[in-house]
């Protein structure tokens, strides 16, 4: 028979010492939850001894946590009392666990930056990138409206890891091009850890890691959030609906969202494509209409030691691509057909299922959890058969069939130490199989075989508790076999002269170490961090293997199988301040890397038809190097300004030129007022923003410079109850002046198209 | 003393900032390109004509390839402004056809003779890239051929 234990506490409000009705109490490690009553008492009662973190949370009031030791004793009861202050103004939850090492942002030399469900909600944009770009430090790597792929500081690709029910999100990153299958309207909260995360994420955490944690048990017998939203550019409708459920051990969540936009609308007249000039009627994008789908199901149960589930999520994409961004296009192509919702070629259709069981449970003084997961992506570029050269006429319209599944587990071993110390220990494993089909070629079949070992510590300082020292080291193996494939080169109609082989039957092992030594350190408001890592980071199968016109780069992309893996080292440092009436935060870092694996222009032509210039993957040294500042300041209880700025420098020591697609200095003002409070029930804010970006004068080889800009966006948000619904309604407007804005870090830039014009969006949500 | 040290750490900065190399980024330049001895954008012939192509290109350091194209131009798209109306035509029969040359140095001049096929009809582009050693691409030069 198990030994349980109990725990109970009071909560206080820290100036009246009076009880606190409602607040969250939840246990991180079980994700259990519990509301204080009238009289600010909670209870849990079937626990096991050991040591737990746990949180607690009021609207109005700072968030606390504290550890909580339960000894291994026959009937033990462990007790608390907690006194929690009141906020003046409404801060930013500031209490941050990424999942995976179940680590405290607090006591971290590693910032982590925390988005609500509101944060990513209200901001502009279909996709989940383009929703976060707001942020500094962050932008979209854009292809029109719907697909993008986030952007950390210069990393992109291989070098940002997004994990999300605890494993990593395996797609086709490595095209530009290619957009992150994750349904934003699905997201509740999401975490960024800023900088170097290979430690405890692995090797594709490069840059930084997006985390969404798996979904949290409903506080509530049933759990119902619903939402819909309306932009005006390209008439994009979303609605999304989740419902949750909590009785008794057994927890679950269905949630379901249908997002469907037409044609964009650009502020131009006419594009550029291979040098080629089209025009571009009314401005309207042809064949940019998308619509999504995604579904997503959890059911788990808490046990007295932790919890299982199982989540299960199924995310579709249909797009037409702009002719000009794949294939070569036609003037009749470009014309206006009569319907901007319709999808023609060249298209994307994209379907990405993933399944994973989660298990957490504790087991004497540690905390164990276990991620096993499936990923099935499957991307198929769609074109009008096209004869090119002498090449016969394709038999159907499926140039790319790729078709990733992968296979991960993870294991995570935590041990809490009694002053506030964490000590964490992993294994990952994960194996990837490609298939290639369709008529043109790009990447070969290939497998691949990853594992890794790691451990992390954040202990306290000798001398001082306001001193955290964390350190890690993660040991990293990696193999890739690609299958061999020839490609038949025509010289006269129907005449096949000879095969040039674009992939050979090839096996590379890469074996590799990261780690990282940082600190915290607080001192009254200031808090200073530096945290510095060796990045490690095998080259990735594209990088390798890749051979073929990447139609949506306009180049033929060559890997080189004999590249060497990437290292670096990357200094990350943070310095905030937090006062009664303003917060600011600057974040500089520099990093540097020997052998940095990125795409240079070749000085020769491809011999493929209609396949412009040769880009080869490369190794050079790399120096990144930037900044990010933010500040606010609270003029009263209504009033608040924010100002935020990043900037980039990127190099690359051969030839003296910067990295393709680093984004140009960016900076916003923002002043938000909070118009009226109705009987504590009803809250409507008002924002205005100005967003400036710098021209980019720097770029690489054959790169188009990019002219600055200035644009006011402009929302009102209403929050508030109604027959027991927490409504709220949001209505935004982006670029007011209609302005022509180029966009750097989009494809479309290229072809020098601008981002969509004038904007609103209007949304409401429901939940209860 | 504060003077001093700020001049110091400005020559520092600036003596850095002039160890940091740039590489050429300068494009080359098709310089001039004639067509059985013309120059015009457009240019009429006949099926089964034999081409005279000729041009040159140059660069600042030293230029490494060259490629002549030929390709349909049936579905309207133009080179450097937006086609005419002249462009909206079904060609009749294959006509492609890409050569690459090799180049050194900062000038070159380079010809190579077209034979049109004697079984086409409508509109194809002549086309030329070039790229100089370090990748750098230039500005492309194309002529429209109406063959009759």
């Amino acid at each position: 028979m198990g030994v349980h234990a109990q725990f109970h506490g009071l909560v206080i409000d820290a100036s009246s010492q009076q009880p606190l009705a409602h607040v969250r109490v939840e246990i991180h490690e079980t994700e259990a939850q519990v509301l204080t009553d009238v009289k600010g008492y909670f209870i849990f009662a079937e626990l096991t001894p050991g040591t737990y973190h746990v949180h607690f949370f009021k609207d109005g009031y700072t968030p606390e946590e504290r550890h909580v030791h339960i000894p291994a004793a026959l009937d033990s009861i462990a007790t608390l009392r907690i006194e929690m202050t009141a906020m003046h103004f409404n801060m930013h939850e500031v209490v941050v666990e990424d999942r995976s090492g179940k680590w405290e942002e607090k006591r971290s030399a590693q910032s982590v930056h925390v988005f609500s469900k509101d944060e990513i909600q209200n901001q502009n944009g279909i996709s989940l990138a383009e929703r976060l770009a707001s942020t500094p430090g962050i932008r979209a790597i854009s292809t029109g409206v719907g697909m993008a792929k986030p952007q950390i500081r210069a990393y992109s690709g291989y070098r940002n890891a997004v994990f999300e029910f605890g494993i990593k999100h395996e797609a086709q990153q490595w095209g530009s091009d290619h957009g992150l299958e994750i349904d934003a309207s699905d997201v509740d909260r999401l975490e960024w850890i800023k900088g170097n995360a290979n430690v405890l994420y692995g090797g594709d955490a490069e840059g930084g890691v997006f985390i969404i944690p798996t979904p949290t048990v409903p506080s509530k017998k049933i759990t119902v959030q619903a939402g819909s939203f309306y932009r005006s550019n390209n008439q994009a409708v979303g609605e999304h609906l989740a419902v949750g459920f909590h009785a008794v051990n057994l927890f679950g969540r269905i949630s379901a969202s249908h997002t469907q936009f037409a044609d964009s609308r650009l502020p131009a007249s006419d594009f550029t494509y291979l040098r080629r000039v089209y025009p571009l009627v009314d401005g309207i994008l042809q064949n940019t209409a998308g619509k999504q789908n995604h579904i997503a199901l959890t059911l788990g149960k808490l046990t007295q030691t932790g919890r299982v589930q199982f989540n299960q999520s199924v995310y579709t994409q249909e797009a037409g691509m702009f002719k000009g961004i794949v294939g070569i296009p036609t003037t009749t192509d470009v014309q206006d057909d009569g319907s901007r919702t319709d999808i023609n070629f060249p298209q994307v259709s994209i379907r990405h299922l993933k399944s994973v069981v989660n298990y957490a449970s504790t087991w004497k003084t540690l905390w164990f959890e276990a991620n096993v997961g499936y990923q099935d992506n499957w991307r198929k570029e769609l074109i009008r058969p096209l004869r090119e050269g002498f090449n016969p006429l394709p038999p159907d319209s499926l140039a790319h069939s790729l078709h990733l599944k992968s296979w991960q587990a993870n294991a995570t071993w935590r041990k809490n130490e009694e002053h506030g110390g964490k000590r964490v220990g992993g294994i990952a494993m994960e194996r990837l199989n490609h298939q290639r089909g369709g008529y043109d070629f790009l990447l070969p079949n290939y497998t691949g075989n990853q594992g890794s070992l790691f451990f992390q510590s954040n202990v306290n300082g000798r001398h001082s508790d306001q001193l955290i020292v964390t350190y890690g080291m993660r040991l990293e193996y990696a193999d890739w076999q690609s299958q061999a494939y020839d490609y038949p080169v025509y010289v006269a109609v129907d005449s096949i002269g000879y095969l040039m082989p674009r992939s050979t039957n090839l096996t590379r092992h890469f074996f590799g170490w990261s780690a990282n030594y940082g600190m915290r350190y607080q001192r009254k408001q200031h808090v200073f961090r530096w945290n510095l890592s060796r990045a490690w980071r095998a080259p990735s199968a594209a990088e390798l293997f890749i051979n073929g016109i990447h139609h949506g780069t306009f180049r033929h992309e060559v890997g080189d199988s004999q590249l060497k893996a990437e290292n670096g080292f990357m200094l990350d440092l943070e310095w905030s301040v937090n006062r009664e009436k303003s917060t600011w935060q600057v974040s500089p870092f520099m990093h540097y890397f020997q052998n940095y694996i990125y795409l240079e222009a070749q000085p020769v032509f491809s011999q493929l038809p209609a396949g412009g210039q040769v880009y080869a993957y490369t190794h050079d040294r790399v120096s990144i190097s930037g900044v990010e500042a933010n500040y606010s300041y609270w003029f009263n209880e209504r009033n608040e300004v924010q100002v935020q700025a990043a900037a980039i420098y990127t190099y690359l020591w051969s030839s003296g030129l910067a990295l393709p697609f680093t984004a140009p200095a960016s900076g916003q003002l923002c002043w938000t007022h909070a118009w009226v409070k109705w009987k504590n029930k009803w809250t409507l804010k008002s924002s205005l923003t100005s967003v400036s970006t710098a021209s980019q004068l720097r770029v690489d080889r054959n790169e188009k410079t990019t002219p600055g800009s200035q644009v006011w966006n402009a929302s009102l948000v209403l929050h508030g109850q109604w027959r027991g619904y927490a409504v709220e309604c949001f209505l935004g407007g982006y670029n007011l002046q209609n302005r022509t804005v180029y966009n750097h870090t989009s494809n479309y830039r290229r072809l020098n198209l601008p981002e969509p014009g004038r904007n609103l969006q209007i949304q409401i949500n429901l939940k209860f | 003393m504060k003077t001093k040290n700020l001049i110091l750490l400005l020559a520092v900065a600036a003596s850095i900032a002039s160890c940091l190399k740039k590489d050429d980024s300068e494009a080359p330049l098709i310089s001039s390109f004639y067509l059985n001895g013309l120059t015009s954008l457009v240019d009429t012939v006949q099926s089964g004509d034999t081409l005279l192509v000729i041009w040159s290109l140059t660069d600042n350091e030293s230029l490494k390839q060259a490629v002549l194209n030929v390709h349909p131009a049936d579905d309207g798209h133009g080179h450097v402004s937006l086609p005419g109306d002249t462009a909206q035509v079904v060609n009749s029969g294959i006509w492609t056809y890409s050569k690459t040359f090799d180049c050194t140095g900062r000038y070159t001049l380079l010809s190579h003779t077209l034979y049109v096929p004697d079984t086409i009809q409508g509109f194809w582009h002549i086309e030329i890239q070039a790229v100089d050693e370090k990748g750098n691409a230039a500005e492309e030069y194309a002529v429209e051929l109406v063959v009759q």
